[in-house]
Parts: C-alpha cells; structure tokens; sequence
C-alpha cells in the first residue's frame, strides 16, 4: 500500500486554478492571466442601541476600487474573535442567544458596481417585540465580497461590517486574573496576563506594560487587546527583547474604557 | 525651549487677533467624523501549482503567490486583521480522490506596510473551511496602509495521486472589531 502510494505521489500534481476550464483539464502545463479585484467598505464596525420593537438603520458603502466590473454581495454572518486578534467569520446564529443575525438585513445585498463606482447600502436592525429586554450586548454583522461579473479568481477581496447591538445600559469592568513573566533565553521575556470581561458589556481594553531595571524604566509600552464580550476570557501575551541580565519590576495595567484601571505587579529575573 | 514655543503662540495670537474682522469672532466647532474603513485589493496567479515530485513527507511549497495591498482604519482599541477562507472543505482531484484543504498551508509575510498600527502579526497555519485561516493581524490604533503576500504549502503525506483544482471562490477578508 505504502508503494503504491509513493508511486502515485511522484506523478501527482496540484493546482489550485482559477479558470472553470480548469476544472476538467490538468493545470501544470496551463496558465492564465494575473486577476485583480479590489473593494472598499466603509465602516467596519455599527453600533445600535436598540431595543426590543426597535428599527434602527445605518448606512454601509461600498465602492469598487478597482479596474472591472464587479459584483458585491453581502452575506450575513455570525462572528468571534480569535486569540489573535482576527474574526473568524461564522454561519448565522452560531452565536446563539448574542446573536441577532435573524433581524440584520442589507439592502440591496446584492450589486453591480462599474470600475470606482460607489454604492450606499442600508443596514438595518429590526428587532421584534418579543426581542428581550435584558441588557446586553448582541452581535452578528455581514461578510462583504467583492466577486467577477463573469468569471472566475480563485481570491476576491472581502471585509466585514460588524453590528453590534447594545439593549439598555450595561455596565463595563474587566480584570486580570493572572500575571506571570518568565524569562525563556537570554535578553528576552514572556508576559502573559488573563483577562477577563466580568462586566456586562464588551470591553475593547489596552494593556500597558512597564519594567523597571535599577530603577529605571527600560521597557514602556502600550498594545490594545482584541475585543471580549462578557464573560469572555483572553490570555494576552507580549514578548519582549533586548534586555539585560538581572531582576525586573514588571507592571501590567489594564484600561478597558470604565472609570478605574486595573494594574498587575510582579518580578522576573532575565537571564 | 518651551518659553521660545509660548513666545511663538503668543504672536501667532496676536496675528490673527489682529487679522480677524469682529463680525467673525464667534466661536464656531468643527467637527472631523473619520470611519473605520477598509480597501482589499487581491491580485492572485491564474493558477497556484503545487508538484511535490519525488517528496511523500513534509510540506511542499508550491509555486506563485497571492498578494493582498489596501488600507485599514481601526477603532482606537480595535484590531485589524486579515484572514483567507476556502469556498470548501475539501480539494477533489479529476480521477475521484480529494483531500482536506488542512493539507494546504498559508504564510503571510510582510511586503512594505507603512503607516501608524501596533504589534504586527504575520501567521503561518492550515487552511480551514469552518473558521477560515488567520493571515495577519495588526494592534490597534491603526491607520495604514498593508501590502501582503501568501504563499501556500501542500502537505505531501496527505496527497493521493491526482491533478486537484480549487474552486474559485477563496477570500482574503479584512476585518476590524
């Protein structure tokens, strides 16, 4: 078996093509032409502040930056956020009770745009009267693409609006649960801090790091941390070069937009 | 140096108090609104070929690149990202066979971003048809403009004999949250 398959591998080829004429011929000896699309979105991000039998409606545009024809096509979608920071686009409703994708329509969700032409499309929530009434905040949003009139790419250009929705007035706090640095090679350092949403709101929170060497402040530095919705929890990791050998004063503190801000203490010895 | 700085307010002051007519003295706001917003330009290769040859272990690289340029503008605290999606889970070959797009690798890196972001991070991973594949992500504030390339990588030991074609369809999507 495993001959077989070494033997089949060796005339093994892949192609990854772009053409439909592609589809039932083999790609090595073929090419084609370079495709270029491109698409301009503007904004990313709505926020509602709805309630249940609520309407409310924002305005999304759209414009196709590049040289052809193109076809914009908006999708609804569910999202959340990686550790890394990106959104991971996801089937409607897969967000369940934080979802409102049922009650999120764009229109017209579907557009032909000619070369720099600029579309406005409307956003709007409509949520019924059975919609609860609890504070929160909600979330879903649309998949924007940008796909050939006719034809095929292989990649087209895509962005995402993401709508949120808060319902009453929530409250904001987040905390850090944990702090550890360690000091893995020479010169260098590893901070990890848990942060946890424990407010009601979701909380786009930025992280301020401070060590002190003899006194000194030799590292100061500021990085915004993706967003947590309630409940949510990240571990935040910075790593940090070109230090000197000896013992550290580490301070880690954490602004999520409230009125207070959080700070986590503690020491590392680099190596 | 900071009293050379008051001095040059004050005459700066002092000149327009002096050019300005008294009908137009009110005070008046402006008002700057600046959206998030994003431009995704995705330039791709009419074909992305990957040949393992000889190799039945590893990870292949296959030829041409897909380049990504644009501009993001974020939210104060929000992170900018760029993730690429298959249309489908699975890559089928002409004679029948298929295999997972995880077989497939994506490395982004870097090819002359400029403007004002944080902490960049360029990914290496598996291509996945459920939650799509992280490609790059830049901390917040950001006002840029980025310039990326993605290659792909096959993993030989997963390929069965075949010539595969992809499916039109793939996205490289800009997001901000």
């Amino acid at each position: 078996m495993q001959h077989d398959s070494a033997r089949f591998v060796r005339r093994m080829a892949i192609a990854l093509g772009s053409a439909v004429a592609f589809l039932t011929t083999p790609v090595l000896a073929q090419s084609a032409a370079p495709a270029s699309l491109s698409l301009t979105v503007s904004p990313l991000v709505v926020e509602f502040h709805a309630g249940a039998g609520d309407a409310a409606t924002a305005t999304v545009t759209v414009r196709n930056s590049g040289n052809e024809p193109e076809r914009i096509v908006a999708l609804r979608m569910d999202w959340k956020v990686a550790a890394d920071g990106t959104v991971r686009v996801e089937q409607p409703g897969t967000e369940g009770k934080a979802s409102i994708s049922d009650f999120l329509r764009m229109e017209p969700a579907n557009v032909v745009l000619a070369p720099g032409e600029t579309r406005e499309l409307a956003l709007t929530l409509d949520l019924p009267p059975a919609f609860p009434s609890a504070t929160a905040v909600y979330h879903s949003g649309f998949l924007v693409r940008g796909v050939p009139v006719t034809g095929n790419v292989t990649f087209g250009p895509a962005a995402t609006v993401v709508a949120y929705d808060t319902v009453g007035t929530p409250v904001s706090h987040a905390k850090i649960t944990q702090l550890h640095v360690s000091s893995p090679a020479s010169g260098s350092a590893i901070l990890s801090a848990r942060i946890v949403n424990d407010g009601a709101a979701y909380a786009r929170t930025s992280g301020h790091i401070v060590l002190r060497h003899d006194g000194q402040i030799v590292v100061d530095e500021t990085d915004s941390i993706p967003v947590l919705f309630a409940n949510e929890a990240r571990v935040y990791n910075k790593a940090l070069s070109g230090l000197a050998p000896g013992a550290y004063d580490v301070s880690f503190t954490l602004d999520y937009g409230g009125p207070t801000l959080i700070e986590g203490t503690t020491e590392v010895n680099v190596r | 140096m900071r009293n050379h700085l008051l001095a040059g307010l004050s005459a700066t002051a002092l000149l327009l108090g002096a050019s300005i007519p008294a009908s137009a003295a009110n005070t008046f706001n402006v008002q700057v609104t600046a959206a998030t917003v994003a431009t995704v330009t995705v330039t791709s290769p009419g074909s992305v070929t990957c040949n393992p040859g000889t190799t039945v272990t590893g990870v292949v690289a296959c030829t041409n690149t897909v380049n990504a340029t644009g501009s993001i503008r974020s939210t104060k605290g929000g992170t900018a990202s760029l993730t690429t999606t298959p249309v489908a889970a699975t890559v089928v070959g002409t004679a029948g066979n298929s295999i997972p797009v995880s077989a497939i690798s994506m490395t982004c890196s870097d090819a002359g971003s400029t403007g004002t972001h944080g902490a960049a991070t360029f990914a290496s991973a598996l291509a996945s048809a459920a939650a799509g594949t992280s490609c790059a992500s830049w901390a917040g504030p950001n006002v840029f403009t980025y310039n990326v390339n993605l290659n792909f990588g096959i993993d030989a030991a997963q390929v069965n004999a075949d010539t595969y074609t992809l499916s039109s369809g793939w996205t490289v999507t800009a997001s901000t949250t």
